[in-house]
């Protein structure tokens, strides 16, 4: 493994949720389709996952469709989400790789924040 | 080109490059150069005097952490509780950040917020709260809390009380489940009965090998007959002295949202352990086989996987102990101290799960050199443990002060979460804190 791999990955993997300083309250979005990316089968997905939790644990993942395929494995075997089959399987996974694929490094940075 | 695109170009480049950011931003060496280091300095806000032992590839802390660009973190508002993060509204899931942690003891409006299904309604009358003891028993008990505080004797001791995916967000590639950073954590002093007693009250069947652990709260599916949570341990840890029914906490009631009026503690495990709400525990001639156990949930790869790759259920082993961890609590990511600032004082805690912790080390230099911690011990065993460093800042600019600890068995903590697995558990990297010195 190189040295540089290595550092990406440290770096990659420092990201962490942290309040910088004063935070807004935070003003609740409706729940709703229009809170996921636009895409074929979003109203879909979103009831599909929204039946039983909240949007923002789907939008705080993101995976390669393969994994996808795992996740809604587990929702099925263990959360009783209904089975999906054909069709209804495939868009449902095109969905969620193409909107919620696997993340980038996001950053936020605090002094930057606050001098601008 | 204004300071403004510069930065704003460098913050594009990596999240839309980072191979690319990497050859531009640092020279093949891995030392910040130049209009390259200008650009680094200029993006967290100041020079960076240690700037020659960053690593290349390196993200400064300052760039590397927080809410995905152009949000905000949602901070919980809720009766009892301080400003929380809120990792998901439903169920509600909640953390607290580090720099809300510098009690040695955590009160309770700062105890993190997990649930796995709907939390149920708080009882009129806790003292008639029934719990069921049955399974590999000689005796099925069926004790209202009013009996059991009556019948067994109350111990009081401060507990580490942590969510077993605490740490999962510095997973790469990302693991799936709440993005906890490292504030599933709590060492609030509990008072409750000892589950020995209870369980020797109850007398044990030769049997007797596992707990199964149920609460009143509901699957989110609505699902009657599905527990939001049921799980267990092996009797060996049901009987240890430090494992509690707990009925107070700090001296007065348990938060409802906490598990009022009775939960289980079971200190230094994945907290899913310590049922909240509890009103059954049963007593198993098997491991328990309940709602989260099994499949790759809590439990962790025995022989280490391909980050990324698909698991092998046959290649995971129950996560018992929690891993060691320590944390900055009295210095927030993101300060900006006073000009003139040479030294910092730091303080946090640390903790290893059923081990203790033995030594703790901060640096502010990227890891090139380390300050031995000045280590408290703990309150009890599984409480956590206080450490107090000072970190001399050579010169005004950007600085990040970096923790780690190491267990009693010689275990320490990485950059970056070791043994990857698809539920993100055990993650323990290092806590970061970026700090400026005005010039």
């Amino acid at each position: 493994m190189s040295m540089k791999f290595v550092f990406a990955v440290v770096a990659a993997a420092a990201l962490l949720a942290f309040a910088a300083g004063s935070v807004a309250q935070d003003e609740r979005e409706p729940e709703e389709p229009t809170v996921f990316p636009e895409g074929e089968y979003r109203d879909e997905a979103f009831y599909l996952c929204t039946a039983c939790h909240g949007s923002d644990l789907v939008r705080a993942q993101g995976h390669t469709r393969e994994r996808w395929a795992e996740v809604l494995k587990i929702m099925v075997d263990r959360h009783n989400m209904a089975e999906l089959e054909g069709e209804e399987l495939d868009k449902t996974l095109d969905y969620l790789a193409k909107a919620f694929p696997p993340k980038g490094r996001v950053y936020s940075n605090p002094f930057l924040n606050r001098r601008q | 080109m204004g300071m403004r695109s510069k930065e704003r170009g460098l913050f594009e480049l990596y999240r839309d490059d980072p191979e690319r950011a990497d050859a531009l931003v640092f020279n093949r060496r891995g030392l910040l150069k130049g209009s390259a280091l200008a650009a680094m300095g200029a993006a967290v806000g100041g020079a960076i005097p240690f700037s020659g032992n960053m690593p290349s590839g390196y993200i400064p802390a300052a760039l590397a952490q927080g809410a995905p660009a152009g949000t905000q973190p949602k901070i919980l508002k809720m009766d009892g509780k301080a400003d929380l993060v809120i990792l998901g509204d439903k169920p509600l899931v909640a953390e607290t950040p580090e720099h809300l942690l510098n009690d040695d003891v955590t009160p309770n409006d700062k105890i993190f917020i997990r649930n796995n299904g709907v939390a149920p309604d708080a009882v009129s009358n806790p003292d008639s709260w029934e719990l069921t003891v049955d399974g590999e028993v000689n005796n099925v008990l069926k004790l209202t809390l009013g009996e059991m505080k009556k019948k067994f004797q109350p111990v009081t001791l401060a507990l580490q009380m942590e969510c077993g995916g605490n740490g999962r967000s510095a997973f790469e590639p990302k693991a799936s489940g709440n993005q906890w950073t490292n504030g599933a954590i709590s060492n609030a002093r509990w008072t409750g009965v000892r589950l020995k007693d209870v369980l020797q009250a109850a007398g044990l069947k030769p049997s007797a090998v596992y707990t199964g652990h149920y609460g009143t709260d509901t699957h989110l599916s609505g699902d009657a007959t599905k527990p939001a949570i049921s799980r267990g341990v092996p009797i060996t840890k049901a009987m240890e002295e430090h494992t509690i029914i707990a009925y107070a906490v700090n001296g007065g009631p348990i938060p409802q949202i906490n598990g009022a009026p009775l939960r289980l503690i079971v200190p230094g495990w994945p907290g899913s352990t310590s049922q909240k709400w509890v009103n059954r525990i049963w007593v198993r001639d098997r491991e328990h086989d309940g709602q989260g156990m099994g499949g790759t949930s809590y439990r962790v790869p025995v022989k280490p996987m391909v980050p990324g790759d698909k698991a092998d259920p046959a290649n995971f082993r129950i996560l018992e102990s929690m891993p060691v961890r320590s944390i900055i609590t009295n210095v927030p990511n993101g300060t900006e101290l006073k000009a003139g600032t040479r030294q910092v004082a730091l303080r946090g805690h640390a903790w290893a799960g059923e081990n203790t912790v033995s030594d703790v080390q901060v640096s502010a230099d990227f890891g090139q050199t380390w300050t031995k911690a000045k280590l408290g011990k703990a309150a009890n065993k599984y409480a956590w443990q206080t450490w107090t460093a000072d970190l001399k800042l050579p010169d005004a600019g950007y600085y990040e002060l970096w923790v780690k600890a190491t267990d009693s068995n010689g275990r320490s903590q990485g950059h970056a979460p070791g043994h990857w697995n698809p539920q993100g558990y055990n993650g323990n990297a290092m806590h970061r804190v970026a700090v400026l010195v005005p010039a």
